[in-house]
């Protein structure tokens, strides 16, 4: 990693908000270990994602979205994260989406989505890819975890075959139950793998293909 | 190296300073505690300085490497709840040289970032510019997915988000020189 590589991937940025995962955070932490500088600009970055937020509610010609985020510190994902709609298939991944805890935060944009997906899926993959009607709207994903995973970390990995969309969670705690809550707005039509991922030695556990059309 | 292993003081708490503010944000990023951050940090570095004392680090390339490893380690370890290593009389030296300057900064941050980031936000007067900015920090969207939406080339998303940044630390500057040239 150098600076130049840096700069024109945002890693800053992304580091300050908690986006760096796998080798690019370790090369960015090794970087940053010998370019302690860097600390003011992390800082600052960190600084723009908290206040950010309070500004824009004090300012009413912000722009908005569907989802109004009216004291809600948002953990909307990308509007081309893949919604995976309600089916019979594998897989019971239910987890706690750490940004949605707050039961207050929560009812907000709980009013604000207009659908919700569940995803339910059992062991076994009989379907494969899964051809998902595209949701309007800022939608709710839910996507549910087996029990089996209890006491794992798992990741979940999003994108899409052609490599524009490659999006990953942080370490989610398993528990019992798990449940991965995100909120779509739109998403394009397009072919996209899901896999579950051990967030300790990022290896693939279970993966699947879903068509959005 | 070769001064740690000659027990100069001097060199080894200039290997202390080097390491021990980014090593503690590194950790405190990983576990959300800044004082579990901070004792894993010094742990860490105690550990790397006896390898360096004993000559077991002949390589300088990979000490950067191994003081992150090591961090890294005894972090999990804490988490653990493993019982820390022996440190023995070295825990003086290292807690001798605790980087306040890491808590300096973000406290000056703190203090200054919310009428600064008011400021920066409503000095962009335009709206694309402006739903950049709340798209990339408060929804949190993929850059390509911001640049596709907003028809907006990378150079530009670049240089929006570097001009924030850049405008912020400004603004703090001139009301806090203690900011420049801390790190």
């Amino acid at each position: 990693m150098d600076k130049t590589y840096i700069e024109q991937n945002n890693v800053i940025e992304r580091y300050a908000l908690d986006k760096l995962t796998g080798d690019e955070l370790e090369q960015f932490e090794l970087y940053l270990l010998d370019h302690p500088e860097l600390l003011t600009d992390i800082a600052l970055s960190e600084a723009i994602a908290e206040a950010l937020p309070q500004d824009l509610l004090a300012n009413p010609s912000a722009p908005t979205t569907s989802a109004n985020h009216a004291g809600w510190r948002s953990f909307s994902l990308a509007a081309s994260v893949l919604i995976v709609a309600l089916s019979a298939v594998s897989l019971n991944l239910y987890q706690d989406n750490a940004s949605l805890r707050d039961s207050a935060d929560r009812s907000l944009s709980v009013a604000a989505i207009q659908s919700q997906i569940i995803i339910e899926t059992t062991r076994s993959l009989d379907t494969n890819p899964i051809t998902i009607d595209a949701a309007a709207g800022p939608t709710l994903l839910s996507i549910e975890v087996p029990d089996d995973f209890a006491g794992q970390e798992l990741a979940i990995k999003i994108s899409s075959v052609e490599g524009a969309l490659n999006w990953r969670s942080g370490a989610l705690q398993l528990n019992s139950r798990y449940r991965l809550e995100t909120v779509f707005d739109g998403l394009p039509a397009g072919r996209y793998s899901l896999e579950f991922i051990s967030a300790a030695e990022s290896t693939r556990i279970l993966d699947f293909l879903i068509d959005i059309r | 190296m070769s001064k740690i292993a000659a027990r100069n003081a001097e060199a080894e708490q200039e290997f202390a300073r080097r390491y021990l503010a980014p090593l503690t944000k590194i950790l405190s990023k990983r576990c959300k505690s800044r004082e579990q951050a901070e004792d894993a940090a010094q742990t860490a570095l105690i550990t790397v300085l006896q390898r360096l004392r004993g000559g077991k680090i002949d390589d300088p390339s990979k000490l950067t490497a191994f003081v992150h490893k090591t961090g890294i380690n005894v972090l999990i370890g804490d988490q653990r709840k493993i019982s820390r290593r022996e440190t023995g009389t070295d825990t003086e030296l290292v807690e001798r040289t605790v980087d306040e300057r890491i808590d300096q900064l973000e406290d000056i941050i703190r203090e200054e970032s919310d009428l600064a980031v008011r400021e920066v936000v409503q000095e962009i007067k335009n709206d694309r510019d402006r739903e950049l900015i709340y798209r990339f920090y408060i929804r949190q969207e993929e850059k390509f997915v911001i640049c596709s939406a907003l028809e907006l080339t990378a150079v530009h998303f670049d240089r929006v988000i570097s001009r924030a940044r850049g405008r912020l630390r400004s603004l703090i500057e001139t009301k806090r020189p203690e900011l420049i040239g801390l790190f």
